[in-house]
């Protein structure tokens, strides 16, 4: 009995060291070669992969005292994420900005991001963008490299970088059957200003040291004036501040996503708060 | 199967198997599905989901330290986060809900083929405790300021025209720049640190640092006379606990809320100006660096500096003792008392028989006696040679020759005969009377002229006539030399020593008591120097440690010549002798008593303190300060900033958000912790004569000052003059027994002139106690009796019998006031200073208000005697136990590191007490998972304070031993 459990475990053994040796030496993909259509793939590999250090300033709005040490900031992460919060940063409303006091900020990301992606004998264009839906009239843009000349061969990849904003996918293709157009425009909307300004987080900064508080309250206060409404946001009464938004932003939603998509279900597939789309474009010098 | 229990090869292999397959994948990732648009849109989608977790950690970071949960609800929910460290748990669950969601919008495509990444849902408690499990996190980065996050098991799933292709998982890792972890750490640590008692690092030990500095300089003020009632007030213990949290805080999170500070400086500017203008004497620089406010060092070691502590009054006492126990006048006696004996030397000249035994025939013995002959004549013998520190006094040499001769009668048929034997010795015999005179109490040195009448000092006989006395006693009364010779050619001659001593000089005892005082003066000045604050925990015995310096110098003292001018000389040096033990021995006895004290003090101190932890607290609150955590970290400065609400915690208000009690275990009304610590060595219910007496003067100021009666002030000063009655008593006594004064009037007069100089109760009282009344009732003895006191040396022992009489006058019960008397008027003298107050003083200046109330109630006396027999009195101790708690209403700390948001960047992590929710099973609605606890805390503390003796002491003597903050009974 001991002589043949002996053999079969000698046996067994034998097959799973080969197998461990299979497992060990079996091929690593080799590297590809350097042909441009593989480019923007790897340029974009670079920008969800390689991280930065910038250091930057919030630009003061013209009421602001300039002298507190908060406003100067360091910021370190992947250069998709850093270039994400860059076109935040650049929100605008029918191409109005929100505010500019992120503008050193994008100054900052777009060195970083060219020192990061250039290389010879090719030029690389980045292009970060948020829009709450397709062709929305809100949007949020960062831009780095110039425009490729006309002719050129441009290779281009998108990534999609997660925007920190709630996703809307599951609940916008429920509702869109239900509500129709506007319940989609809801949801884009509540997700928008959830994103914007949560709850609990901007509660904290409006209870904060200056400028963090009053640097909140511009930005409430521009969003609100570009949308039509006045704003004075209060720590004790932030829902209902952006209630209100909401409120504005749904109105102004619905009659373009009726206009621009063929249905309710089309509408809600083509919502993108959750994410900014990262797009690399390079071509050849 | 297998019984000698080896581990299968199988296993070995399933092992090496699973191990190879682990190397591969850390090698090479992700096993390739061999599409290259498949395997670019993996490797794009993977890369991507690095991204999209270091957002989620990010902002799950931001999320947790908005709410974070500190205690865990004990719902389902929150067994969740029932971790030893719940912040960490709901992080992780933060974590995976942030990237399952961010993760979901990761959609590679490359023509027709498409990576998506997803982890599953997790929308149960239970699925939530998996999800929790398969998410790591730790402290990352330089200093531990960025948070390394790993996600086990991430999916990769590729389809080609929506058919799945391949489905790969791996394990993914990303170091997220936030700081979050340690931000928590850090206030975790302030927390702790906020709660630790005076024997560890923190605010206890911080606490106590600044107490004891505040609490020596007022308490010292209070002792050189300023008016304070109040040594450790509760504004102290608030501004000291304000300190040393803002230094904790420094310490602990790297900064500190400059607000706070202004705060803090505000407020120790204040109670400066308070103490310094209600004339509580400690300037306005110390009260300020008490606080470390002026940059100007504190006395931070007022109580590791030394204090003098001398035998004092033991001197006198001690010599008291050995005069009148006649252990002076044995030790004379002793000085000319010699030991004296015989000794001799036989030496056998001649040896002879004679005569017939028994005449010739068949005779029969009838009778026999014997007869002995002996003569003694002078002639040549050897003497005996003294040995060791013997010496021959007297010696003589004869010659016995001793006959012994037998006399038989003899019978034979009734006829007689008789016959003679004569044996014959002859002994040369030397006798010497020995002398031997030993050291006893002096030192054992060589004696000038010892058998020498009219050299040396006092021309003193010294020891001439022992000579004649040893020669006297040990050969006249024993039947002269002849006899000895005699006796001791017979071998029967007793040579055992005996004591013979000589005539003493009449100047004797006398010139060795002066002697004597002069060395008092000098003993009384040998002193210790004693760390301050040892002594008041009882820690260091200063009587045990003057005994062991007395014997240290012992040879100084008794200034040994190294040849004795003379026998007296000697017995002067016994009498040093004599009475240096006697003052060994008196401190040793004080000793003892003072381990005792400690013992008492251990019970007066109740369960929460020993007198050891009160030793120890002393020792370690010297704060070594660690070095402030680093702000530098991964991707720049983490850039702390702190903010407390309120900035500086508050004693008063609606809601104080601090509470103190400082308890005062000494104070008037004296009682039983006082007895507890020295015990009833007087009988119980009695004080100290000076403290009634000033507690009496205290009242008759308050009566001056208010035209108010204070009641029992009548009864206190009928005992007190009971009580210096008493010790008058015994001075008078003394008077008579040192035979001054021709009558009982006569000598109650001297007294009553030498007390003259005092006219009241109080001041009266107070001569007797401090002694000050000795001098000048001498002068009223030498004026009425010029002749009485006529040498310095009999003014000197005078002085030291009215002294010693006067301290243990003051130790009897008589001597003693009652205790009720004396705790009725100073509550009673409170009560109409805190009256008088608002009616005499309505239009006065509150500091001139509080200046008033310091002058009558800090002349009320406090503090613990540490020894408190009269005349051993050296120090004032007194204890305070010092209680804070305290709670931020809220509390933040804020990174500005991060990028850009909307609401803000970096991490704000804020302590309020606020419940925390988390949508559990995904219904949009949160369930409770736990709160943010607020950070409080409570510790404490206790100081001990040590002044020199008389004066005030040291204490609270305003009437509020136990002194609560406004919000004590409610926080």
């Amino acid at each position: 009995m001991r002589a043949v459990s002996t053999v079969l475990d000698v046996a067994l053994f034998l097959l799973l060291v080969g197998g461990a040796v299979a497992a060990v030496t079996a091929p690593v993909p080799d590297a590809e070669p350097d042909v441009p259509e593989r480019w923007a793939g790897e340029t974009a590999t670079v920008l969800t992969t390689s991280t930065a250090t910038v250091s930057y300033r919030l630009v003061p709005t013209a009421d602001m005292a300039d002298g507190s040490p908060e406003f100067d900031r360091h910021a370190h992460g992947t250069l998709a994420r850093l270039i994400a919060a860059g076109a935040l940063g650049g929100l605008a409303v029918d191409g109005t900005r929100v505010t500019r006091t992120r503008e050193a900020y994008r100054d900052a990301v777009g060195r970083a991001t060219r020192n990061a992606t250039g290389a010879p004998g090719r030029e690389v264009r980045v292009v970060a963008v948020w829009t709450p839906y397709r062709d929305a009239n809100i949007e949020g843009r960062q831009v780095v490299g110039p425009t490729p000349p006309d002719g050129a061969t441009v290779h281009s990849v998108t990534v999609r970088v997660p925007s920190g904003f709630p996703s809307t996918s599951d609940e916008a293709n429920a509702t869109a059957r239900e509500a129709g157009y506007a319940g989609v425009a809801r949801i884009a909307a509540r997700a928008t200003v959830d994103g914007l300004f949560p709850p609990n987080t901007t509660r904290l900064a409006l209870r904060d040291d200056h400028p963090l508080d009053a640097l909140v309250r511009h930005r409430y206060r521009r969003l609100g004036r570009l949308l039509g409404i006045d704003v004075d946001p209060k720590p004790t009464a932030v829902e209902q501040t952006n209630d209100r938004l909401e409120d504005r932003l749904t109105d102004r939603f619905e009659p373009r996503l009726r206009a621009r998509f063929d249905s309710p279900t089309d509408a809600a597939q083509a919502l993108s708060v959750g994410e900014v789309r990262v797009t690399v474009q390079v071509w050849t010098r | 199967m297998n019984d000698r229990a080896r581990v299968p090869f199988a296993l070995v292999g399933v092992l090496l198997l699973v191990g190879g397959a682990g190397v591969n994948a850390s090698l090479g990732g992700i096993d390739p599905p061999g599409d290259p648009a498949a395997e670019r849109a993996v490797e794009q989608a993977t890369a991507a989901a690095r991204t999209a977790l270091e957002g989620a950690a990010v902002d799950a970071g931001r999320t947790a330290a908005a709410a974070p949960v500190v205690d865990p609800a004990t719902s389902p929910a929150g067994r969740l986060v029932d971790e030893p460290d719940p912040f960490r748990a709901y992080l992780r669950l933060l974590v995976y809900r942030y990237a399952r969601q961010r993760l979901s919008t990761i959609d590679e495509r490359d023509g027709a083929v498409r990576a998506t990444v997803s982890l599953p849902r997790a929308e149960s408690v239970s699925a939530l405790a998996r999800a929790k499990d398969r998410v790591r996190i730790a402290r990352a980065g330089p200093n531990g300021t960025a948070m390394r996050v790993s996600i086990e098991n991430v999916t990769v799933t590729v389809r080609r025209d929506g058919k799945v292709v391949s489905r790969q998982s791996w394990n993914a890792t990303v170091i997220a720049s936030t700081p979050v972890l340690a931000v928590h750490d850090r206030v975790s640590k302030f927390e702790q640190r906020l709660n630790a008692g005076p024997l560890d690092p923190g605010l206890g030990r911080r606490l106590t640092a600044r107490l004891y500095a505040v609490a020596w300089a007022r308490g010292y003020a209070q002792y050189g006379g300023s008016p304070i009632a109040n040594v450790v007030a509760t504004r102290h213990v608030g501004l000291a606990t304000n300190g040393a949290v803002l230094a904790l805080q420094r310490r602990t999170l790297g900064t500190s809320e400059p607000t706070a500070h202004r705060a803090m400086r505000q407020e120790a500017l204040e109670v400066a100006r308070r103490d310094v203008l209600a004339g509580a004497g400690v300037d306005g620089r110390l009260a300020r660096s008490a606080f470390g406010v002026a940059g100007v060092a504190a006395d931070a070691a007022a109580d590791t500096r030394t204090l003098s502590v001398g035998v004092g009054a033991t001197a006198d006492t001690a010599l008291a003792d050995v005069l009148d126990s006649g252990a002076v006048a044995d030790a004379m006696v002793a000085a000319y008392t010699a030991d004296a004996r015989l000794a001799t030397r036989v030496e056998r000249v001649e040896t002879s028989r004679a005569g017939t035994r028994k005449p010739t025939g068949a005779w029969s013995l009838v009778d026999s006696r014997v007869e002995r002959h002996t003569s003694v004549r002078a002639g040549d013998a050897p003497l005996p040679a003294p040995t060791g520190r013997w010496h021959t006094l007297d010696a003589y040499s004869r010659v016995v020759e001793r006959k012994r001769v037998t006399v038989r009668e003899w019978e034979r048929d009734n006829r007689t005969a008789t016959t003679r034997t004569v044996r014959r010795r002859v002994d040369r015999v030397g006798v010497a009377v020995l002398g031997r005179h030993r050291a006893r109490r002096a030192p054992a040195r060589p004696v000038q002229d010892v058998h020498r009448n009219g050299t040396g000092a006092l021309d003193g006989p010294n020891l001439a006539d022992v000579r004649r006395r040893a020669v006297a006693a040990l050969v006249t009364e024993e039947g002269g030399p002849d006899a000895l010779a005699a006796r001791a050619a017979e071998g029967d001659l007793s040579t055992a020593p005996q004591s013979v001593t000589g005539s003493r000089p009449s100047g004797l005892h006398g010139w060795a008591v002066s002697d004597l005082a002069v060395l008092r003066d000098r003993v009384q000045n040998v002193s210790v120097d004693v760390e301050r604050g040892a002594i008041g925990t009882f820690a260091a015995n200063p009587p045990e440690r003057l005994a062991a310096a007395v014997e240290r110098q012992r040879s100084t003292l008794l200034n040994t010549p190294s040849r004795y001018a003379g026998v007296a000389d000697r017995a002067r040096i016994a009498a040093r002798s004599v009475y240096l033990d006697a003052v060994v021995a008196t401190l040793e006895a004080r000793a003892d008593a003072h381990r005792d004290r400690r013992t008492g003090l251990t019970d007066a101190l109740g369960d929460d303190w020993t007198p050891e932890t009160l030793d120890r607290v002393r020792q370690t609150r010297h704060v070594t300060e660690s070095r402030r955590p680093t702000t530098g970290g991964l991707g720049g400065p983490v850039g702390v900033t702190v903010r407390g609400d309120p900035t500086s915690l508050e004693l008063t208000g609606n809601a104080p958000s601090l509470a103190t009690r400082n308890v005062n275990y000494v104070t008037v009304p004296y009682g039983d912790v006082a007895d507890t610590i020295v015990g009833s060595l007087f009988g119980p219910r009695r004080v100290r004569l000076d403290t009634a007496a000033r507690t009496l003067r205290a009242a008759n100021d308050v009566e001056s000052r208010t035209g108010e009666d204070v009641e029992h002030r009548a009864e206190l000063q009928q005992s007190v003059r009971y009580a210096t009655s008493a010790v008058k008593e015994r001075l008078r006594a003394t008077l008579r027994r040192e035979g001054i004064g021709t009558s009982a009037r006569d000598r109650r007069r001297l007294v009553a002139v030498g007390f003259s100089r005092w006219e009241t109760t109080s001041g009266q009282a107070l001569a007797a106690a401090n002694g000050s009344v000795v001098s000048p009732l001498l002068e009223a003895i030498e004026t009425r009796y010029p002749t009485a006191v006529d040498t310095p040396r009999e003014r000197e022992l005078l002085a030291l019998r009215l002294r010693v009489a006067l301290q243990s006058a003051l130790a009897s019960a008589r001597g003693r006031p009652q205790q009720p008397p004396t705790n009725r008027t100073t509550s009673a003298l409170r009560g109409v200073a805190r009256e008088q107050l608002a009616a005499a003083l309505g239009n006065a200046s509150d500091a001139a208000r509080k200046r008033w109330r310091g002058e009558v109630l800090g002349a009320v006396p406090a503090g613990l005697p540490v020894a408190p027999v009269p005349g051993q009195w050296y120090a004032t101790a007194n204890v305070w136990r010092v209680d804070v708690r305290g709670e931020y209403e809220r509390f933040a700390v804020r990174s500005r590191r991060g990028v850009p948001r909307p609401d803000g960047a970096g991490v704000a992590y804020v302590r309020d007490g606020s419940t925390v929710r988390f949508d559990v099973d995904g219904d949009g609605s949160g369930e409770r998972l736990g709160h943010a606890r607020r950070v409080s805390f409570e510790t404490r503390t206790v100081v001990v304070v040590v002044v020199p003796p008389g004066g005030r002491g040291v204490g609270d003597t305003d009437g509020n031993a136990d002194e609560r903050s406004a919000g004590w009974g409610t926080m």
